[in-house]
């Protein structure tokens, strides 16, 4: 029977240690993804204490992309138990929070955000995307201007001044220059998301404003089939997937990367080495004098409906997101374009960046962003992009037709819509 | 049992040296094939840890890490983007109360299945072992609940607790215990043993080759689950390490180095406590085997 | 505790583990099964009674679920098919009672069970990497085979998951049937020798009849683990599967109908056809082996 004592006192105490160990939480709980927004938040937050009120104390906590939203999920699916009070939500994954048509958990800001004037200092486009049957229930994080980043010692050496591109004919004629040198290169390459934020520069999208699936419009169709052509001749290429992707900018195989604003961020963690060798541009329009941007992505900040600290929490959000220096801090700290109309003008936006041979990146995104199209949130969205990754490489490959496979994955959403109807 | 072999032409009983020699050749060809095939997965993860990504995506490939940097340790050990040391603490305190909790349920219930007779016996294996099929993941939602209404979010039970009432664990201790002899019982109860002791000082003993192979898997399953943890667990000081390695594989950014460095620290204590004890756990696997 | 009572002693035994799991398992179980005939999707909606509607929808209208099911079994029938002939071999080789070195191969095999399934997926992101991964370099390169586009290529996407399975589980199970060989008298073997049987012979006629209990753990574990991988291709191409959802399983499906798209119900109907695939394959396994018994 002594082993079965040491056995039961180890387990004992090891239960009441686990019961111990957890540490308390503290007063609020924010949820991010990304460690710039993280930094960001908690740099906030001090100032928040230090100017607002001494008590206030933020637990900042770094999620990978998936999990957050995948528990965040969960939590209010659960009654919201074991939920943070802000949360950051991803455009992309937040019509997931819709879907059904229920209530998503977060509270309604509309009349918070009209009371305090900042309705109309947010941009309208992007709140959108937030946005269900006029409901508000997020406040973006960046504009996500797009613009063409590009490899200035590569093109101006092969003679091409891409700040003088008007249209994509334009690049495509110099991309053929380039290639015709050196076979090697891929001057434009087909990212996952570049279809859908050429569609958008077009007009267009995935979704419409009524929220129909239009991916297998004649526009989307004909955009991938272009996007292919250019494949074929080699000016564009199916860049390498993950980490690799890194390798091939350090090496010289990429050299343009049609991106937006956070893009710029993304650069200088993954590639410092190449710091003062690139510089970004407008994109190129699809005819002269059309649209020279686009948007990609996009976070919003939203506070969970059963969160204790609902006061605190907007008052924080106001504080950190809908404030001149907190947005133009965001921007000195991860080169996100501020969605904050009063932030857009300040001088602090404009110093020169050294990674991009000391361009003034903010009069770059100042200018294209008041052109930043719309962008429609649907809460089939996530589904739509689940499908339109697992068909992608198929199309790249030209195994099958993009009408093929876009009008399989809206025949299959609009099958989705049905269902739950 | 009844042979039908037929006599070969030919003897083997007999075998030149030189036939020994290439068997033995082919044997240990293969097994060091498979060692190469295993191990070095493993080796460049512990090369990978003193890389930096650069150097992990750049040609030619190498297996060794010519210029090793200690950075991702550093930056994995001073505990400011994760507190990793305290995450394997964890991960331990739930693993070893797990297998403890696991062990000694299964092993009660599979006595009871093995060893007695009673109502509803019959009815009660078959539903386990429909059960057994369900997936986990079908759960998921109204255990999450149930979590949240015992109020054991973010605590280590309720990591612990649902996962120690494993099906597999009670079959498998059913399976190990049914073959103990039925005389050694009615001995002990001769002798005037409670049914209790009959369990603790003959069912235990004569199933620790059982026990200690469900100890190793237990110990394992909950040493590197994932999906429930990550579900119940909430701030990073109470997450077990693979969540915490997983916070490092980031949308922008993945820390392969720090992540690799991190399934080293907490791969070696495994390694060295199997090393040390590999008499008491991979030999009991057989031993204990042997004597049923 | 217990006293003499051998009445009450069974139930007094099995009690601790049948509440524990009456309370986290069977209960969610039965709720989520209620849950299947519902459809409830999103966030704070009422759910609404619908028969049998997720199921019929989920053999008639859906191709995913049915693509789902098709890369499972091809992952069950490729590991098992994998595994369990290397596993015997390894494990008829270590049995071996002069042979050298068992106890460090023997832990090397086993080795890769303690590492985290997230860990794996990273490691195996890097081994199958298309231009610096480990295979592609080291194993085809030296060959002259140009690279395998393994995690992009559709057709190529479940034969990187089966490998990666088969390093991880092909320890384990030559552990497991080292036991079985270990169970298995050596005079009966001994027999067989002096009536001159070859050493082939010995072990189609003696010793794999013998280790067919084993045999049938073996594949019955399988069986369940392959039904319900899940960690290992959502972190090596991402829970929707990859290229063509080509490393989509029906957990993988599962978990995102269910907490991507919030289809509760529906989400409890696939479990619940899991549960039904993997208990008649189970069964039929049993009988198989059974039926090969009485030959």
């Amino acid at each position: 029977m002594k082993k079965l004592n040491v056995v039961l006192v180890l387990l004992a105490s090891l239960m009441l240690f686990s019961a111990v160990a957890p540490v308390a939480a503290q007063e609020l709980e924010l949820w991010a993804f990304v460690n710039t927004h993280a930094r960001w938040f908690r740099e906030q937050a001090e100032r928040y204490a230090d100017e607002v009120n001494p008590d206030f104390s933020l637990n900042v906590i770094e999620i990978a992309y998936g999990d957050l939203h995948d528990r965040l999920l969960i939590s209010i699916q659960s009654g919201g138990v074991g939920a943070p009070d802000i949360a950051d939500v991803e455009q992309g994954r937040f019509g997931s929070f819709l879907r059904g048509g229920g209530d998503p958990g977060f509270i309604e800001l509309n009349a918070f955000l009209d009371q305090g004037g900042h309705t109309e200092n947010l941009v309208a486009a992007r709140q959108a995307l937030y946005t269900s049957m006029g409901s508000v229930y997020g406040i973006e994080h960046a504009l996500t201007p797009v613009v063409l980043y590009y490899r200035a010692d590569v093109w101006e050496g092969a003679g091409f001044d891409p700040q003088e591109f008007v249209t994509w004919d334009d690049f495509v004629e110099a991309g053929r220059a380039i290639v015709a040198e050196n076979p090697d290169v891929i001057p434009l390459h087909i990212h996952g998301g570049l279809h859908e934020l050429l569609l958008r520069q077009q007009g267009h999208d995935y979704f419409n404003a009524d929220g129909d699936v239009t991916i297998d419009s004649a526009e989307s169709i004909a955009l991938m089939d272009w996007l292919l052509a250019l494949k074929d001749e080699g000016v564009a290429g199916d860049p390498p997937a993950g980490d690799a992707l890194w390798a091939a900018f350090k090496d010289g195989t990429l050299i343009s990367m049609v991106g937006a604003d956070w893009y710029g961020g993304f650069f200088k963690d993954n590639a410092p080495e190449l710091s003062g060798k690139w510089k970004a541009a407008p994109l190129p329009a699809f005819e002269e004098g059309g649209r020279r941007t686009s948007v990609w992505g996009g976070t919003g900040a939203m506070v969970v409906k059963t969160s204790d600290h609902v006061e605190e929490a907007l008052s924080f959000l106001e504080f950190s997101m809908l404030s001149i220096e907190g947005n133009v801090r965001r921007f000195e700290l991860t080169t996100l374009w501020p969605p904050y109309i009063p932030a857009m003008a300040n001088e602090r936006l404009h110093a020169a960046d050294e990674y991009f041979s000391g361009q003034d990146l903010g009069a770059l995104f100042a200018d294209v962003g008041p052109e930043a199209p719309p962008q429609w949130q649907s809460p089939f969205r996530s589904q739509l992009n689940g499908l339109r990754v697992a068909a992608w490489q198929d199309v790249i490959d030209g195994n099958r037709s993009p009408e093929e496979v876009f009008t399989e994955i809206a025949d299959t959403i609009r099958d989705e819509m049905e269902f739950e109807s | 049992m009844r042979l039908a072999i037929s006599r070969p032409a030919d003897s083997t009983e007999r075998k030149s040296l030189y036939m020994k020699l290439v068997e033995a050749t082919i044997v240990y060809a293969i097994l060091f094939f498979f060692a190469l095939l295993v191990g070095i997965p493993f080796l460049y993860m512990f090369t990978g840890s003193f890389k930096t990504n650069g150097q992990l995506f750049s040609w030619p490939v190498n297996l060794l890490a010519p210029e090793p940097t200690m950075n991702n340790y550093e930056r994995l050990l001073s505990g400011e983007e994760i507190p990793y040391l305290r995450q394997m603490g964890n991960s331990v305190v739930i693993a070893v109360s797990q297998s403890a909790l696991t062990l000694l349920f299964a092993s009660m219930v599979g006595w009871g299945f093995a060893k007695y007779e009673f109502r509803g016996k019959t009815f009660l294996t078959i539903f386990l072992l429909f059960t057994f099929a369900i997936p986990f993941q079908v759960t998921l939602v109204p255990l999450f609940q149930m979590i949240v209404r015992l109020g054991l979010l973010d605590s280590f039970l309720g990591v612990i607790l649902p996962s120690s009432v494993s099906a597999f664990g009670a079959f498998f201790m059913r399976q190990a215990m049914v073959s103990i002899p039925q005389e050694l019982l009615d001995a002990g109860r001769i002798d005037g043993a409670s049914e209790w002791g009959l369990f603790w000082r003959i069912g235990i003993p004569l199933s620790r080759g059982a026990l200690s192979i469900l100890c190793v898997l237990v110990f394992l399953a909950a040493w590197n689950d994932y999906l429930w943890p990550l579900i119940v667990l909430r701030t990073p000081e109470n997450f077990t390490y693979p969540i915490g390695l997983a916070t490092l594989d980031g949308l922008y950014k993945v820390e392969y180095g720090m992540i690799l460095g991190g399934a080293f620290i907490a791969t070696l204590p495994i390694v060295l406590i199997f090393v040390a004890g590999r008499n008491q756990i991979l030999d009991n696997l057989t031993i204990g085997a042997v004597k049923q | 505790m217990f006293g003499r009572g051998r009445k009450i002693a069974p139930y007094l035994f099995i009690s601790p583990f049948f509440i524990g799991y009456a309370i986290f398992f069977l209960y969610p179980v039965i709720q989520s099964l209620q849950l299947s005939f519902y459809r409830q999707v999103g966030l704070n909606k009422a759910p609404r009674f619908i028969g049998f509607d997720n199921y019929v929808r989920l053999v008639t209208k859906d191709d995913l679920f049915i693509k789902a099911l098709t890369n499972t079994t091809y992952y069950a029938l490729g590991s098992i098919l994998i595994i369990v002939p290397l596993a015997l071999l390894l494990a008829l080789i270590l049995h071996s009672p002069k042979l050298r070195l068992r106890e460090f191969f023997r832990f090397l095999y086993f080795t890769p069970n303690i590492t985290a399934g997230v860990v794996v997926g990273i490691i195996f992101g890097l081994v199958f990497e298309e231009q610096y991964g480990l295979i592609n370099n080291l194993l085809l390169a030296p060959l002259g085979i140009d690279n395998v586009r393994w995690l992009r290529e559709a057709r190529w996407v479940m034969p990187a998951v089966i490998l990666l399975g088969a390093w991880k589980w092909t320890g384990i199970n030559a552990i497991y049937f080292m036991v079985g060989l270990q169970n298995i008298p050596p005079e009966l073997k001994e027999a067989a020798r002096v009536d001159g049987a070859t050493r082939w012979q010995v072990f189609w006629h003696v010793t794999l009849p013998l280790l067919r209990p084993i045999l049938a753990f073996v594949l019955t574990i399988a069986i369940i683990g392959s039904y319900n991988l899940f960690a290992e291709p959502a972190i090596l191409v991402g829970l929707e599967g990859g290229p063509n959802n080509a490393g989509m399983t029906m957990t993988m499906y599962l978990y995102t109908r269910g907490f991507r798209e919030l289809k509760m119900g529906y989400a409890s109907a696939i479990g619940y056809s899991l549960a039904v695939i993997i208990l008649v394959l189970s069964v039929v396994q049993l009988v198989l082996i059974r039926a090969f018994r009485e030959d």
